[in-house]
């Protein structure tokens, strides 16, 4: 049974209307998780976003010399996956349960209907894409950035070179 | 030169010109525009066949030797400069008892039938329209002149080739040096000349030392009224316009929401009741309007009234033969003509994956506060350099990201019709890293980030449909960025840092701020 209170509670659904809240409600399917299964991995075909109702969950992105590293320990009221939710993809990263877990999953699929019964959710569930994607590009940008000084430190020559 | 004598010279209208007659080396045609003192007529020379416009004094005012040089005066002062913005004097002579003076001839109309034809001009449009003005009316400040008769008859909107609206500043005819002249005053002491609701307080009052700041103040009214469709003041006489500039107008704003604060502000300075308080010149009030313009003037106007970074960057030059191997542009850069606004209806947008599905009142609404241009092929859209202002759609053609860098042109990657590109501006204000190019003939719809702001902070069809497109654009962007990464740090693994390890990585940094990232066949994700 998906709690309204703990969807209201997301940053992200807290300014909707109950009517809103009660069709976005009816769209998500809750899923349970022990310590340590596997929410998602890697390379598995993503049209979901969850979010997480209780417990902890953990990210990380498995390199191809089989070593993980850890990206970030995540809460209730934070959502993943919320770029596939929009543009289906296979995941990013793998994500386990640090802790016995609930999650009310959002499936690609709902989105049309949200669209049309309560906009607003579906507006805020863009919005939640939109954030998610200019906080990786620009994370991303920083990577390259750090990449480029490390770059220019190690190579003298190049010191000159325009940027 | 002979009057010879003519059914003319019977006419009841005192001072009119019928068709067929001729004044000096010129056939009139037809009247054009009555104004006080003279009137201006088509006409063309009559061995050359070359259309023109002559302005002939009204008789009644030929007798007054004050007048007549007043009106030479004018065509002196307008003659004096070659300024692609200000009417074109070519001649000026006396036929008989009439003084006469011969412009260019325009095809188009004044901006006040502009604007009661079309209403109110928004912006960019207006921005578009009135840097071109400011520049003419700066030259001729800057050749000591005060036109003092700044008013939106007197702004034409030439069509001139691709150009449907080319303003030209007419009408110097109460012009008068600035300061330290020897020629005659021309107005009587104590009378006001112009018309009183550009009149500045210092022009109502008929102060002896009205300046440049004066034509400031009309252009600002000229804004005002060009941007909400009504006079800032409308009232009857000299007096109470007086007692209305003191207390100063209400901001555009009020009588038109969607202007922005910026416009306000630069409007209601231009406007200040005392002329201390104006912009220090009328170049001053052009880089305050600047940032308004469309993308496409404020690259034609940047050396003129641009931000410094603006200005100061590099402006694009026909690239070297590219690195890479994809096809060559198709054109060089330099002298080309430039874009071309262009009409786009609702249908046209539909080819846009992202807005194939809204309704026709809504991509209306986009159209309204957006620009279509048509650029030629190998004409720069974004200047790398510059700050960025908007973003764009593009609807046909293929554009090119370029980047410049160590001297070289290396092109980032060619977007197809549907791609946006430009997206960075509505997050961050930082400087274009990269140059987008037409490559080849390309429309592309201008958003400003004001305009994108606006449509998303309501939830209207198009700002959700946008928003969408712009969401998966990105995500599907950053998806590709993040990939390219990996791949280039894990070939810096295995070959070692270098120079092109660490120019790769600024293309990549470059194509990751402009979101142009080549789409790569066969990976999942990159539909």
């Amino acid at each position: 049974m998906v709690s309204i209170e703990i969807v209201r509670r997301t940053d992200l659904f807290a300014s909707l209307a109950d009517d809103d809240l009660h069709v976005l409600a009816a769209c998500f399917q809750v899923r349970q998780h022990a310590r340590g299964d596997f929410v998602y991995r890697q390379g598995d075909p993503g049209d979901t976003m969850l979010v997480i109702a209780t417990g902890r969950l953990v990210a990380f992105t498995d390199a191809v010399d089989g070593t993980s590293t850890s990206l970030n320990e995540m809460g209730p009221g934070e959502l993943l996956g919320e770029m596939s939710f929009l543009d289906p993809a296979p995941r990013s990263a793998t994500v386990r349960a640090a802790a016995d877990s609930v999650t009310y999953e959002l499936s690609h699929d709902t989105m049309t209907v949200l669209s049309r019964r309560a906009p607003k959710a579906a507006s805020a569930l863009v919005t939640a894409g939109i954030r998610g994607m200019t906080r990786r590009l620009r994370t991303l940008d920083e990577r390259i950035e750090a990449e480029l000084n490390r770059l220019s430190a190690a190579t003298i020559d190049d010191a000159t070179e325009q940027r | 030169m002979s009057d010879a004598p003519h059914p003319a010279a019977r006419s009841p209208h005192e001072g009119s010109c019928p068709p067929g007659r001729v004044v000096g080396r010129y056939e009139i045609v037809r009247e054009l525009a009555t104004g006080g003192m003279a009137v201006v007529y088509e006409a063309k020379h009559i061995d050359l066949g070359r259309r023109v416009a002559i302005k002939i004094m009204r008789a009644a005012f030929a007798t007054e030797p004050s007048y007549v040089q007043r009106f030479v005066l004018e065509a002196r002062a307008a003659s004096r400069f070659s300024h692609p913005h200000i009417i074109a004097v070519t001649d000026v002579d006396v036929d008989g008892d009439l003084p006469y003076m011969v412009m260019e001839y325009l095809d188009g109309e004044d901006l006040a039938t502009r604007i009661s034809r079309a209403g109110p001009v928004s912006l960019p449009a207006l921005a578009d329209l009135a840097l071109p003005v400011i520049s003419a009316v700066a030259a001729a400040h800057s050749a000591g002149i005060v036109h003092r008769d700044l008013k939106p008859e007197n702004i034409f909107l030439a069509v001139r080739g691709h150009s449907r609206a080319h303003p030209v500043l007419l009408d110097f005819g109460i012009a008068r040096p600035v300061t330290g002249h020897t020629g005659p005053v021309l107005t009587r002491a104590g009378l006001a000349i112009g018309t009183p609701h550009y009149m500045s307080l210092e022009q109502l009052n008929a102060a002896a030392d009205v300046d440049e700041r004066a034509d400031q103040y009309a252009l600002g009214v000229i804004l005002y009224q060009a941007a909400t469709g009504t006079l800032p003041f409308d009232e009857d006489g000299p007096l109470q316009q007086a007692i209305a500039i003191t207390r100063g107008p209400e901001p555009p704003s009020e009588r038109r929401p969607s202007l922005p604060r910026e416009f306000d502000s630069l409007v209601l300075r231009a406007m200040s009741a005392n002329r201390t308080d104006r912009f220090p010149t009328v170049r001053d009030l052009g880089r305050a309007l600047w940032p308004l313009a469309s993308a496409f003037q404020r690259e034609q106007w940047g050396e003129e009234f641009g931000d410094s970074v603006g200005a100061a960057a590099p402006r694009a030059s026909v690239p070297p033969p590219r690195p890479s191997a994809a096809p060559e542009m198709t054109q060089a850069l330099a002298g080309e003509a430039g874009p071309v606004r262009v009409e786009v209806k609702p249908d046209d947008l539909r080819g846009l994956p992202a807005l194939e599905d809204c309704s026709d009142a809504a991509l209306r609404s986009l159209l309204e506060v957006s620009d279509a241009y048509r650029f030629p092929p190998g004409v720069t859209i974004i200047r790398q350099g510059a700050h960025g202002h908007g973003c764009y759609l593009l609807l046909a053609g293929a554009v090119d990201v370029v980047k410049v860098s160590d001297n070289r042109t290396w092109v980032l990657a060619r977007l197809p019709a549907g791609c946006s590109f430009g997206q960075i501006a509505l997050v961050d204000n930082l400087p274009r890293t990269a140059s987008v190019v037409a490559a080849t003939e390309s429309i592309v719809l201008e958003i400003g980030r004001d305009a994108f702001e606006n449509m998303l902070a309501g939830i209207d069809e198009v700002g959700e449909a946008l928003r969408l497109h712009l969401a998966i654009a990105g995500i599907r962007h950053l998806r590709r960025a993040t990939r390219r990464l990996a791949t280039l740090l894990g070939h810096q693994g295995t070959r070692g840092p270098g120079t092109d390890s660490r120019r790769e990585l600024v293309y990549l940094q470059a194509a990751v701020r402009e979101w142009a990232l080549p789409v790569e066949d066969g990976v999942k994700g990159d539909r």
